[in-house]
């Protein structure tokens, strides 16, 4: 919980990692280059104090996360998105098990995603389904990488017959949050896979999930907004987009006020992507933020609930996770989905 | 080769001449991804003229920039060079990239991307991908320059009406060279603001086709905003001229 100038500011970590990149588990070129392409958004967004030395950049200990997340950065709850990248890294690069482990330790704290890959085909279908018994993925979510190598292909699309599949099988499994990695590329990963055009199909044939679009689809800003438009159970991840605050203050409020002229209010979310960026300061920031007045004609201004809905309650709302009755917005229009 | 002879100024004055030559041919080079000159983004790090012979150095923002982006941008700054008439022999070295020496080496061979990536090749599909972002710079362009018209008094009505020939030449340009780029009409009496296949924009649909076009911008922004600061991160803030705050 955060709390500034009487206001109680319940937080919901949405896009949390685990990962190891160490030089043991790194199997490849591309390994390293994705690892470094990682770190150089860290040191190119963060605030100088927050810049980690690369060693423990490639591998941080449950203490850190722990002390970044809970003990200073305000987290009440925080949620997994792994990302195998098996192809890259020998154990895999941030996998359901390994963050899994830590959230069975702390079960206030972390919740865990799974993930699928339709190109696994109708075995993967089977595996899915252990996941979301192993781990109890029923009103909890998926994590999805488009753009993640398997074999000879680069990448796939969630409109393809098989992912269709397979998202059918997550509503039949009660998996009702579906994240999709959509941002900018990270070599060595193929840009074609992150095209966002994809999410509308998948959106539109599965009205029940929610499809939140982690990093809103940066640089293709105006395909998603234009899908987001259209499709009502589509979010907007605020990973990526948030970090702009510190550097560049100016071109995060040209994107919040994008996201919120196109979509509204109840459905753009914070995640921090840590341990890319921590969310102490990423919260703070944004608490402390506005529209610069030259803008605000055409973008308008941030107000103190847009801010706690973005913050925790609009992820508590899809995870159904309980908020504390002073940080609840009273006379709220909206109802659980 | 020989200033005197052919009757051309004195030396000093003609390398000054090409120099400047050399700066604007690859001024006209855009990072595809960006939608921005390089020389703009702090990318060319050096030229040299000697004679007949000209030499440019770019770098970029990280060591892994994606290969296919590094690959459009040197070849183009080769291309921009070799067409310069004077030039006799045209190089481009990309300094401090993973993959330096196999864009250099295939830059310089006329090798094609996928020969030189075979791993990467199938899925990257360069010519598409400059044409996407050719695109949708073409849309961003236009977004600035309606709503500066806008602001100048134009109606919705008149910008559905006007023409390339209509909008005052330093404003047109960009979307003009885009327009040329894409194969698109771009003649004084081909209509200002089109859609992405080059089809007309009605009045009513003016205020729309705008307003998509300032979020297309800030979506190109977001990775000059994100290079800018990598490119500093690697070669200190004297690297890119700072950004935030110009309109």
């Amino acid at each position: 919980m955060y709390h500034k100038d009487g206001v109680d500011y319940f937080v919901v970590d949405g896009h949390i990692h685990f990962w190891d990149a160490s030089e043991e588990n790194t199997a490849n070129k591309y390994g390293e280059g994705f690892i470094r392409c990682f770190y150089d958004y860290q040191r190119n967004l963060s605030p100088k104090e927050w810049v980690w030395p690369l060693e423990k950049f490639r591998k941080y200990s449950e203490q850190d996360i722990l002390h970044d997340l809970f003990e200073t950065g305000y987290v009440d709850r925080a949620i997994f998105q792994p990302t195998y990248l098996t192809e890259f890294y020998t154990k895999g690069f941030n996998t359901t098990e390994s963050n899994g482990a830590l959230a069975r330790k702390h079960p206030d704290k972390f919740i865990v995603n799974g993930a699928f890959d339709p190109r696994e085909g109708e075995a993967g279908l089977d595996r899915l389904e252990q996941l979301a018994e192993e781990w109890n993925l029923r009103g909890r979510g998926v994590k999805l990488y488009t753009a993640e190598w398997r074999g000879d292909s680069k990448g796939y699309k969630l409109s393809d017959p098989m992912a269709l599949t397979y998202l059918a099988k997550c509503e039949e499994l009660g998996i009702r949050n579906v994240h999709i990695h959509k941002g900018p590329t990270i070599w060595p990963l193929n840009r074609d896979a992150f095209d966002v055009a994809d999410v509308d199909a998948a959106a539109t044939a599965f009205p029940g999930l929610n499809f939140v679009v982690e990093h809103s689809g940066l640089p293709r800003l105006e395909d998603f907004c234009w899908i987001a438009t259209q499709e009502p159970n589509v979010y907007a991840g605020l990973s990526v987009v948030l970090p702009f605050i510190h550097s560049r203050p100016r071109y995060f409020a040209k994107v919040i006020g994008e996201l919120l002229f196109w979509l509204d209010e109840d459905r753009i979310t914070f995640g921090s992507d840590y341990a890319i960026w921590s969310p102490k300061w990423l919260i703070e920031s944004l608490v402390d933020f506005q529209i610069p007045e030259d803008m605000q004609s055409e973008y308008g201004q941030l107000t103190t609930d847009f801010k706690r809905k973005v913050l925790g309650l609009t992820m508590a709302r899809l995870y159904d996770i309980k908020v504390p009755e002073s940080a609840q917005i009273k006379d709220a229009g909206t109802v659980a989905a | 080769m020989s200033a005197v002879a052919t009757g051309t100024p004195p030396a000093t004055e003609e390398a000054a001449v090409r120099s400047r030559q050399v700066t604007e041919a690859l001024a006209a080079v855009l990072d595809p991804e960006l939608d921005r000159p390089i020389t703009e983004l702090g990318f060319v790090h050096g030229v040299s003229v000697d004679g007949g012979r000209v030499t440019a150095r770019l770098r970029l923002p990280t060591y892994f920039c994606a290969p296919n982006f590094a690959w459009l941008m040197v070849d183009d700054a080769r291309r921009a060079l070799a067409a310069l008439e004077w030039a006799d022999s045209a190089e481009v070295v990309l300094e401090d990239h993973f993959a330096s020496d196999e864009i250099n080496a295939g830059v310089a061979c006329g090798t094609g991307f996928d020969e030189a990536f075979p791993a990467l090749a199938d899925a990257e599909r360069l010519d598409g991908l400059r044409e996407v972002f050719l695109r949708k710079g073409m849309i961003a362009s236009q977004g600035r320059i309606g709503r500066r018209l806008l602001a100048h008094g134009w109606t919705p009505q008149q910008l559905a009406d006007a023409k390339l020939g209509d909008l005052p030449e330093r404003v047109g340009l960009p979307l003009l060279r885009r327009r040329r780029a894409l194969g698109l009409p771009s003649s004084t009496g081909a209509p200002a603001f089109v859609d992405e296949s080059g089809r007309a924009v009605p009045a009513s649909g003016i205020e729309r086709h705008l307003t998509l076009a300032r979020t297309t911008e800030v979506g190109i922004d977001a990775n000059s905003e994100m290079c800018k600061g990598l490119l500093a991160v690697r070669y200190g803030e004297d690297a890119v001229l700072p950004r935030e705050g110009a309109a």
